[in-house]
C-alpha cells in the first residue's frame, strides 16, 4: 500500500521528522498552557509554515494539532485548568486523582489512552480514505456546494453559543472571503479604496487577529486564581499504573476511540464534543457511576482516547473532500492552499507524498508524543509553574512577528489590530469567532461551486435539489436546520435565556 | 442595571448593518441572473441572509432584560497599544527595539510583574526573536533600523 511505499519514506526524511517533532513539541507545550488551545497554537505557527515546503508544513501543523490533545491533559490533571477545551472533561476525574496523590498514574493513563485512540483513529482513516475518494468522484459542483453548506451550518451551530449567532459569523466569514478581486469578472469587491485589499484579506491576518489577539486579551482578563501554585513533582515511578487501573481502562479506551473515530470526520463535531460524549457514555455504562467526579480512571481514559481519535479522523474530510469540520481544520486547508495545493479527492493521486506522508507522520508523531509525555513529563510540570504574565507578552510578539513576516506589509499589521479589536468586541457580544474562519476559507469555493452548479442547471435551483446526491445532502442540511430551529424556539418559550455563554 | 437585551440587540444590529452594507455594495458590482452570476450576486444573497439573522437575533432580545457586559479595558488597551507600537516601530527602528517595546507595553496588561522581570523578559524575547526570525529564518528585517 502507498502508505509504506510513499508515506513512511516521506515521513522519515530528516526534514519532515524534524518538523514533526517540532510540531508535536510545540503542540504539547501549547496544549499544556491553559488559555492556548489547538486553534490558537496552529494560528500562531501558521506563518512559519510559509517558509517550509508543503509536506513539512502540514506535518508540523498536524503535529501541533494532535499534540495539544496530549499536552492539555497535563494542565487539567495537575492544575484543574483545562489546557484545551477538549481536555476540560479530564479535569473532572483527573484533578481528584491528582489530589489523591495519583497524578502520575492519571498522566500515564491519559497518554497511553491518547496513543491508543490516535492509533485507532489512524487505522479508521486508512480504511475510510479509499471509500471516501471513490464516493466523492461522483461529486459535481452541486454536490460540493451542498456539502459545503452542510459543513458550514454544522460547524456554526453545533459548537457552543447561539446557533443563530454562529450562523451570523459564518456569513461574516463568507463575506470577508469575497473581499478583493473577483476572479470571474475582475471586479474589486469590498476594498473601499484600500489598495492593499485588492488581493483579499490574508488568512494569517484574519486568524491572528480573531484568535491570537482576542485569546490573549481574553486570557488576561479571565485570569483566575494564583498561578504560583505549588506543583508536586511527578516521578517516573509514580506513573506506573496498577493492574487494576489497566483492567479498568481497557474498555473505556476502546469505547472512546470508537466514539472519537465516528465523531471526528463529522463536520461540527470534533475532539471537544467527542470527549464530552465519551465521558457521559462511560458514566452511563459504569457499574458504579458514583465514582465519577472523584477520581474514576475511566473518566479520563475514555475522553482522552476519543479526543485523539477524533483529532486524527478529522483529517479525512478535510484532506479528501476539502471540507473542514472545524475552524482548526479550516486552517489546515488554508495552509495547504497557501502552498497552492487544494485538498480534495485528487489529493491522494496528485500529491501522494503529502497525503501518505502526513498519515505516516501521525503515527510517528504519536510515538514521539508518548516519549515526550511519559519520561519527559518533568519538563511540562516545571513549565506550568511559569507565571502566565510572562507568557502573554511572548504570544503578542509571536502574533506581531508572525503577521509581519508573512506579508512584510505594515498594512496587514494594522488590519490585524482591526480584527483583534473587532474579534474581541464580537466575543463581548457573545459571538464565537471560530465559524468566521470556516466561512472565510470556504467562501470562495462555495461561491465558485454555486456559480458552476447554477450555470449547469441553467439558473434553476430546483434542478440542483433533484440530483440524488446533492438533493440528499441538502435534505439532511434542512432537517438539521429545522431541528436546531425547533430546539431554540423551545428554549425561548420555556423561559430559559437564549443560549448565550 | 436592566436594559432590554443590550448584548443581543447590539449583535443583531451589527448583523443587520453588515447585511445592509453588503447588499448596497452588491448592486454596484452587478447582480446578473442566477445562471450567470456577476460579482454582486453572492454578496447580495449573503447580505439578505445577514439581515435576516440580525433580525432573528435582535427581535427576541427586545423582551429579555440583561445588563451591560463588563469590558476589561486594561488588557484591551494594553494589547492594542503594544500591537500599535510594533506597527509604528518595526520599520523605523528595526526588530530589536520594536519587540522590546512591544513586550514592555504588553506587560502593562496585567500588572504584577516586577521591573526586573519585565526587563529580563523584554531583552530575552528580543534576542530570541532576532535569533529565530532573522538568523534562523533569514528574514530581511534589520535588527536595528534607520533611526538608530
Amino acid at each position: 500500500m502507498d502508505l509504506f511505499t510513499v508515506g513512511f519514506p516521506t515521513a522519515f526524511s530528516l526534514q519532515n521528522l524534524a518538523f514533526c517533532f517540532a510540531g508535536v513539541f510545540l503542540g504539547t507545550l501549547a496544549g499544556a498552557l491553559p488559555g492556548i488551545g489547538a486553534l490558537t497554537a496552529v494560528t500562531l505557527l501558521l506563518p512559519i509554515t510559509f517558509h517550509l515546503d508543503p509536506t513539512a508544513a502540514i506535518i508540523m501543523l498536524a503535529g501541533v494539532y494532535y499534540g495539544t490533545e496530549y499536552g492539555g491533559s497535563t494542565a487539567s490533571i495537575l492544575l484543574n485548568l483545562p489546557g484545551t477545551a477538549a481536555n476540560a472533561v479530564t479535569c473532572l476525574d483527573g484533578y481528584p486523582m491528582s489530589q489523591q496523590g495519583r497524578a502520575g498514574v492519571a498522566l500515564f493513563v491519559t497518554t497511553a489512552g491518547s496513543f491508543v485512540g490516535g492509533s485507532i483513529g489512524i487505522l479508521v482513516l486508512l480504511a475510510m480514505a479509499p471509500l471516501l475518494v471513490s464516493f466523492s468522484l461522483a461529486f459535481g459542483p452541486a454536490e460540493y456546494f451542498a456539502i459545503m453548506v452542510f459543513g458550514l451550518l454544522a460547524s456554526a451551530t453545533i459548537a457552543q453559543g447561539s446557533p443563530l449567532k454562529g450562523l451570523g459569523m459564518v456569513v461574516m466569514g463568507l463575506l470577508l472571503g469575497t473581499v478583493g478581486i473577483d476572479i470571474n469578472s475582475g471586479t474589486y469587491r469590498f476594498t473601499f479604496g484600500f489598495f492593499d485589499l485588492f488581493d483579499g484579506i490574508s488568512l494569517i491576518v484574519l486568524a491572528m487577529g480573531l484568535f491570537g489577539v482576542t485569546e490573549v486579551i481574553a486570557a488576561i482578563s479571565e485570569k483566575s486564581g494564583d498561578r504560583d501554585r505549588k506543583l508536586n513533582k511527578v516521578s517516573l515511578r509514580s506513573m506506573i499504573p496498577t493492574r487494576e487501573d489497566v483492567r479498568r481502562s481497557i474498555l473505556p479506551v476502546l469505547r472512546g476511540s470508537g466514539i472519537g473515530s465516528i465523531l471526528g470526520p463529522l463536520p461540527g463535531t470534533g475532539p471537544t464534543i467527542a470527549s464530552f460524549i465519551s465521558y457521559s457514555i462511560e458514566k452511563r455504562v459504569a457499574k458504579d457511576p458514583s465514582r465519577f467526579g472523584k477520581g474514576a480512571i475511566e473518566g479520563i481514559a475514555s475522553p482522552e482516547a476519543s479526543n485523539n481519535a477524533a483529532g486524527q479522523t478529522a483529517f479525512v474530510p478535510t484532506l479528501l473532500l476539502g471540507i473542514p469540520g472545524s475552524a482548526t481544520m479550516a486552517l489546515m486547508i488554508g495552509a495547504l492552499m497557501i502552498h497552492g495545493i487544494s485538498p480534495g479527492p485528487r489529493l491522494m493521486a496528485s500529491h501522494p507524498e503529502i497525503f501518505w506522508g502526513l498519515i505516516a507522520s501521525f503515527w510517528i508523531g504519536n510515538v514521539l508524543l508518548v516519549i515526550l509525555n511519559i519520561p519527559l513529563i518533568g519538563i511540562w510540570v516545571r513549565l506550568l509553574s511559569i507565571p502566565a504574565n510572562m507568557l502573554y507578552p511572548v504570544v503578542v510578539v509571536l502574533i506581531c512577528l508572525g503577521t509581519y513576516t508573512a506579508t512584510n506589509n505594515l498594512f496587514d499589521v494594522w488590519l490585524l489590530i482591526f480584527f483583534g479589536i473587532a474579534g474581541y468586541l464580537m466575543r463581548i457580544l457573545k459571538f464565537e469567532p471560530a465559524p468566521v474562519l470556516v466561512g472565510f476559507i470556504l467562501g470562495p469555493m462555495v461561491e465558485e461551486n454555486l456559480r458552476r452548479a447554477m450555470l449547469l442547471a441553467d439558473g434553476n435551483f430546483l434542478e440542483i435539489v433533484s440530483r440524488p446526491l446533492a438533493g440528499s445532502i441538502i435534505a439532511v442540511t434542512v432537517i438539521m436546520a429545522a431541528i436546531l430551529l425547533i430546539l431554540s424556539i423551545k428554549k425561548y418559550y420555556s423561559g430559559q435565556a437564549m443560549p448565550a455563554e | 442595571m436592566e436594559k432590554r437585551g443590550v448584548i443581543d440587540l447590539a449583535g443583531g444590529g451589527f448583523m443587520c448593518l453588515v447585511g445592509l452594507v453588503s447588499l448596497s455594495q452588491s448592486f454596484e458590482y452587478g447582480i446578473g441572473t442566477a445562471s450567470e452570476m456577476q460579482a454582486g450576486y453572492f454578496p447580495m444573497v449573503l447580505g439578505i441572509i445577514a439581515i435576516a439573522i440580525g433580525i432573528g437575533i435582535a427581535v427576541p432580545a427586545w423582551s429579555k432584560p440583561s445588563s451591560w457586559p463588563s469590558i476589561p479595558w486594561r488588557p484591551i488597551l494594553a494589547i492594542v497599544a503594544a500591537l500599535a507600537a510594533f506597527a509604528l516601530l518595526i520599520e523605523r527602528t528595526g526588530m530589536m527595539p520594536a519587540v522590546f517595546v512591544t513586550v514592555v507595553i504588553s506587560t502593562l496588561a496585567n500588572p504584577g510583574l516586577g521591573l526586573r522581570r519585565i526587563l529580563a523578559l523584554s531583552i530575552g524575547v528580543s534576542l530570541t526573536a532576532w535569533l529565530i526570525f532573522s538568523v534562523g529564518f533569514g528574514l530581511p528585517i534589520p535588527a536595528f533600523g534607520s533611526l538608530l
